[in-house]
Order: structure tokens, then sequence, then C-alpha cells
């Protein structure tokens, strides 16, 4: 450095871009960028010159000054395309909730304490509603000045937003069943290509035409009648995306059923979500739109015209390509006592499906679709027959996860192995590990196997995985094992490994397998010794837990400790990188040995 | 092979595809075509060029940040994220740090640059100002009317 700049701090020495580089991985928030505004000088000058550091205002609406403060932001922000938020700051004083000016102040709240403050804020907006972008309004709905808070600020901000792109309303849930309809007059001139995406809790907004038509994505969460929910969708004309959840607990939901509503034509219509809402079938008929390509259906209320409503949707939607159906969790359906419709479905284009959920009006309507194209399939809750036809009716799938089908085992269940050649990928979550014995996978690259916590001993996974392992054939492609509380034996375990040399990925937690097995992978250097196949020399990768420290530092050594491995040259073992963990109760590991597992590689984790 | 001279008159030999991770450097290879004239590097020392091409040499084989990439960055929120080698690489004194930094963005060398600055920004996380000035050895140089004004800021820094 120069003589003359010995007084100046080395990180200020740095040319002004640099610093101002610096400074921009330093500054994730309001709050760095005003504790790095008040280090010195030069810091202060660089971050206030700088537009894009406060394009982002946040703002509690009862804070001290509050127009001041946003009107510093601002100057500041210059064109900046500007983000604006603005929340209540709450405190509970005495149990009250309070939404006082000063924290000091312990006397009710007023409304003509708020009324003034936040008129000047919102007349300190209308300023920049020519570059504002984002505008997020986090109200309660028992704010001290009530809808007249959204009134003022909207009624001052009303005009043209020729750059917002996203509106978002969040209210607090509220108490009474009354939903807030505040007016939005947002303006977008006829000739703007801005699309908008809006985002509502608690609250159903009007809005000028031209702004409606701009909006593509909706967001709704909201506890109310579905009739209010269409007429607050219905001049969304050009919707790409609609999300619907309903935020009450089932228990409080009523089922008055709701009016027949006049048909609404969304056309571009291409995802729509509708989560946990009762007259879901009445969303699905009132809404047309045959480009539809992801419909997910969690948790309505199944019963007979809702299966009908979702077949006649789907047999309208050609292009569908993701399919969610969900129903309520646990417990599993055991039997399959429900009888399958016809017409069967045709899906051309589906390429993924998701079925959730134990209800039967599901796996009924799941066993009337054809899906020609499917690649992933995801089923919960299932029994466990129709999830083997399922996944052996699709020619092309790549991907199957199973969770929690049931441990059914019928006179039904098949006697000949089930060949999916192009299955490369299976994850059974809390599954009976003999369904893979049904199974013949000649492609599988990753196989995943987390069973439910056994607290006694009881059936062994291990004879269902040789099984499975065998059907494999010899050389079998599998490159990633994982397995989560299986009981399996050293003596499986090993007789498994020996046979899949392809494994680089090997994860064994929680299982019954002990230290014998990792012996088994043990890497033998010593010159002369009696010459043995190395188990999995590809592996790259473990996870590990329930094993001593003794045992999987021998382990280690034999793979990593160059030292040790180059005596057989070319064959010596891959390195391996990963982590493994220890219950401290059974084997908690000596300051050393976690010295000597880092010093190999790998990390640690508790595993209790 | 190419020949880089430093400030301090050091040579290095280096193979290309290292040289090149500077864009600095590859434009000029570029510009002047196959030589064997050395390449002066009048704003680099050798201690720092010789951490620069351990850098370069490391990363030699992946794929240069096109200019999609970098924008990319700038429109999403950045992350204080370093791999592990860098990390490892990046462990020296705070004369050293900044002097990568420099080197980098003379070099033109983003993914290096980005380095640098996260590990100054990993450094600073959650500091307060006069932490960061001790840390930095940065003089507090606020006129009073300025402090009287930070003071006022000073809520605003308040958690949200």
């Amino acid at each position: 450095m120069e003589p003359h700049l010995l007084d100046i701090a080395l990180i200020n020495q740095l040319p002004d871009d640099v610093l101002l580089e610096l400074l921009r991985h330093m500054i994730s928030d309001n709050k760095t960028l005003i504790r790095a505004s008040h280090v010195c000088c030069i810091w202060r000058r660089l971050i206030h010159e700088t537009p894009s550091f406060w394009s982002r205002v946040e703002l509690f609406v009862n804070e001290d000054a509050v127009d001041q403060r946003a009107a510093f932001w601002i100057s500041r922000a210059g064109m900046c395309p500007l983000t604006v938020e603005l929340a209540w700051r709450k405190r509970v004083i005495d149990g009250k909730l309070v939404y006082a000016v000063s924290p000091d102040t312990n006397r009710d709240d007023t409304r003509e304490l708020f009324t003034a403050p936040v008129t000047r804020l919102a007349v300190i907006l209308r300023e920049s509603m020519g570059h504002l972008r984002e505008l997020e309004i986090h109200d309660s709905a028992i704010n001290p000045l009530g809808f007249d808070f959204f009134t003022t600020i909207f009624e001052t901000l009303k005009g043209n937003t020729p750059m917002l792109q996203r509106l978002a309303i969040v209210l607090d849930k509220p108490n009474t069943s009354i939903i807030p309809r505040p007016s939005v007059p947002f303006e977008l001139s006829p000739g703007s290509v801005i699309s908008v995406e809006v985002k509502l809790s608690h609250c159903l907004p009007t809005y000028a035409p031209s702004f409606s038509t701009r909006i593509t994505r909706l967001s709704i969460l909201v506890g109310t009648d579905v009739d209010q929910i269409l007429e607050a969708v219905r001049p969304c004309h050009n919707l790409i995306s609609l999300n619907i959840q309903e935020s009450r607990p089932i228990r409080f939901l009523r089922t008055i059923l709701p009016s027949e509503p006049s048909p609404i034509s969304l056309s571009a219509l291409a995802h729509l979500r509708l989560s946990r809402i009762p007259h879901t079938d009445t969303i699905l008929n009132a809404i047309e739109s045959s480009s539809l390509r992801s419909l997910r259906i969690e948790a309505p209320q199944w019963g007979g015209n809702m299966v009908a409503t979702v077949a006649s949707t789907l047999q309208k939607c050609d292009g569908l390509v993701e399919l969610v159906l969900g129903g309520i969790g646990l417990p599993a359906i055991r039997t399959r006592d429900y009888a399958v419709e016809q017409p069967p479905i045709i899906l051309p284009a589906l390429t993924k499906c998701l079925i959730l959920g134990n209800c039967s009006e599901l796996y009924s309507l799941r066993e009337r679709l054809i899906l020609p194209q499917l690649r992933s399939l995801d089923l919960a809750y299932c029994p466990g027959l129709p999830s083997l036809h399922s996944i052996t009716s699709s020619a092309r799938l790549k991907e199957v996860r199973l969770i929690s089908i049931a441990d059914e085992m019928t006179t039904e269940w098949p006697t000949t192995l089930l060949s999916i050649s192009t299955l490369t990928r299976v994850i059974l979550v809390d599954c009976p590990v003999r369904f893979l014995e049904c199974l013949d996978l000649p492609s599988l690259q990753t196989l995943v196997i987390i069973a439910p916590p056994r607290l006694t001993p009881g059936h062994s996974d291990g004879p269902s995985l040789r099984c499975f392992v065998k059907q494999l054939g010899p050389n079998p492609p599998l490159q990633v094992l994982l397995m989560l509380s299986v009981d399996i034996s050293n003596e499986d375990l090993i007789w498994c490994l020996e046979r899949l040399p392809h494994l680089k990925v090997l994860v064994v937690r929680r299982c019954t397998a002990s230290d014998a097995a990792l012996e088994a992978l043990v890497y033998s250097s010593i010159e002369g010794a009696e010459a043995h196949q190395l188990l999995l020399p590809r592996l790259n990768y473990i996870e590990l837990s329930n094993f001593s420290p003794q045992s999987i530092i021998k382990f280690l050594k034999s793979r990593n400790d160059t030292s040790l491995t180059r005596g057989r040259g070319g064959k010596a073992p891959r390195p391996v990188k990963g982590k493994v963990g220890f219950d401290s109760e059974k084997h908690k590991p000596t300051i050393q040995e976690i010295d000597t597992i880092h010093s190999l590689s790998l990390g640690i984790f508790e595993a209790k | 092979m190419v020949n880089l001279v430093t400030s301090d008159n050091e040579s290095f030999t280096v193979e290309k595809a290292v040289a090149s991770r500077s864009v600095l450097i590859k434009n000029m290879l570029e510009d002047v075509g196959e030589s064997d004239q050395p390449i002066p590097l009048p704003n680099v020392t050798a201690s720092v060029l010789k951490k620069v091409l351990e850098y370069c040499d490391h990363h030699k084989n992946e794929p240069m940040p096109t200019s999609e990439d970098l924008a990319a960055e700038d429109t999403r929120k950045r992350t204080t994220d370093i791999g592990e080698w860098d990390q490892k690489f990046i462990q020296v004194d705070q004369e050293m740090l900044f002097e990568i930094i420099l080197a980098a963005n003379y070099l033109d060398i983003k993914p290096l640059l980005d380095v640098g600055c996260k590990t100054v920004a990993n450094m600073i996380k959650g500091k307060t100002p006069e932490e960061i000035r001790k840390l930095f050895n940065i003089v507090n140089d606020f006129t009073p009317e300025e402090e009287a004004q930070i003071k006022k800021e000073n809520e605003w820094a308040e958690d949200r």
C-alpha cells in the first residue's frame, strides 16, 4: 500500500467500484443497509449515492415520523423500481394489543392518533407511483383505523401504476365471518404489457377493470363461501395461475350449498390449485378452461359429485401435464373396498401424478386414469394391490414414491414378477419392504427405503431385500441405496452389497445392522494378504449411524488414508466423503476419534 | 503456455487455460494472437498473483460464467455461501484478502471477486457499526451533525 494511505483502513483503500461490490454482498435487508451506512463517511456516501440499495421500503405505518422515513428512502431510491411494504407495529402491553406510535405511550390508541400520519405517508408514496413495482400491505383486522386504513391508503394512491407487477394484501386471520372487500383503484393504460401477480390473505378486493384484466397470477387464502370467491375471480379474465386455499379448520366449515354460478371463462389458465375448499366442485364447474397444464385439488370433500366433476374436468384437459389429487391422510386404506366406475379417462400428456390421502373415491378415480406418458408417480395412504397396478400400468414410468401404503397381502397378490424396465428411482416411505418382492426393476439406479422406527424387534426386512436384489440380476445399475430404520441383519446387508458393484452412495441410518457389516467394507491393503474382492469399489459417499467410532475409523482409514491404500496401485478404492452419526448413549466418540474422523474427510451429526 | 510479469518484475509461466480464467488476460491473448511476448500486470504483485493463479488452476476446468449468469445474479438475492475449497483458499490475512479482491477486480475474474466479497460479507454479518469499524480499523469520521442524523436513523435498523 502507498505510504500516504497508511492512516486509511485497508478496506477503504479499495476503489469505489470494488467497495460498492463488497457492500452489495454485505447488504441483505434494510437493517444491514442502515448499519452499513453508519460505519464511516466513505461507506455512507457510497450507500446514499446508490439508488438500488434503497429500492425496498419497509415501513410501519404507526412508527414515529413514518412519512419522513418514507421520504428519506424514496428520495435516495431515485427512479429505481420500488418495492413498498406497509405494516403495523404491534405491541402487547398488560395483555392488551397496542398500536401506540411511541413505545412509551401507554394510553389507549385512538383513531385520531393514526389518521394524520397514515395520510401523510400515503401522500409521500403517491409521488412514486410511477415506479412502484411491488406493493405489500400487511394489516390487522383490528387495526385502530379499521377499514379506513385501506380507504386512506388506496384513495390517496389511486391512479396509473404503469410498473406495478405485484400486489399483496395480507390481513391477519379475522375473528368475524365478514371478509373485507377494499377497492383497489389502480389503473393500467390499455397499451400496457405489464402482468400483475396478486396475493391475498383474508380479503377479496375489487379492482378497476383496466387492472383486473392485467392480473395473471392470483393467490387467495380466505375463509368464506365459494360464491364470494368466484365473484372475486370473475373479473380476472387473463389469469394464468389461480391458487385458492380455505383458511378455516375443517370443523368450522359450513356446508351450505352454493348457488349455481354462471361460467367464468379463463382461456389462458394453465395452473389451478384448490386446497381444502368444501365446494371445490362448484368452482371446477364454474371455471371454463381447456388450457390447464397443472391441476391440484387438495383435500376437498370427496364424494360422488366431486368425483364426477373432477372426471368431467379431466376429460376436457388434453394438455394436462401435472395432476395432484389429495384427500385427508392417515390411516392408510387397507383394502380395496371401492368400485371402479367407467369410462376410463385418458390424459395423453400427463407426466406427473400425485394421489395422496386415504379416500376410496380418490383411488377409484385413479384406477380410471390411463396415463401413457406418465414419468413420475406418487401414491400415499393407498391399499397395496392397486398401488402395484398403478405402477405397472404406465409404460414410461421413471420415478415412483410410495408413502404409507397398506401392508395387505390378499390372494390377488401377484405370483409372477412384474417387470418395469423404465423405472430408475423408487422411494418407499413407511411401506412394507416386501412390496419389492413382486418387482423386477432392471434399470433401477436409486432405491430409498424409509421404514417407520420400530419400538420392538419384529419382522426383518432382510429376506425381502435379498429377494429384490436377486431379481435385479447380475451387475445391476443401482448407484444409490438409502435405508433409514430398516430391520436388516449384517448377513443380509453384506449379501446385498456384494451384488451391487455399481453402488456409489450408501446411507445406512438407524438400521439394525452393526459393526460386522461395516467390517465387510474395509479394504485390506496388506501385501500378501489373502486376496479378497473389494466390496463396493465405486463407493464415494456414505452416511452411517449406529456404528461404533472404532469401526467407522477402521473403515475410513482403509478407504481414505492414502498411505495405506497406495499398496495395491490401480486397485486402490476411491476415497469416500459424507457424514457419520453417533448415538451418544451407545457409541460416544472421544475428542481424538472425532478429530480422526474429520481428518478423514467426514462430517459428524448427532444420531439419537 | 503464457508468461505473466508482475509489478515487482517476477515472471510466472502458466497454462493458457489457467491464465484465461482472467477475462482481461483472455482478451489480451485473443487480441495479440499467438505470441511469446510476456504479459505485464502492473497492478498485481508476485505474492498476490501466486495466490490468484492457485485459484485459477483449481477452477481451470469449470465453465466460465456467461453474461446470462451475471445478469441473473444481479436480479436474485445474493447468497454468502462459499465452497469448501474456496473457504480454505481465502483463509488469509486482511491485507492479502483485499489485495486478492483488488487483483480479481483488475484481472476481471468474477468468481474470485465474489469469493472475496462474500468472505468480507460473512465477516461483517450481524455486527454493529462500531464492531465493523473495530474489525477493519476504520475511523469514525462523522461530524456532530451527521452523528445526530445517524442517531435518528438508528431505530430504522431495529428488527422488524
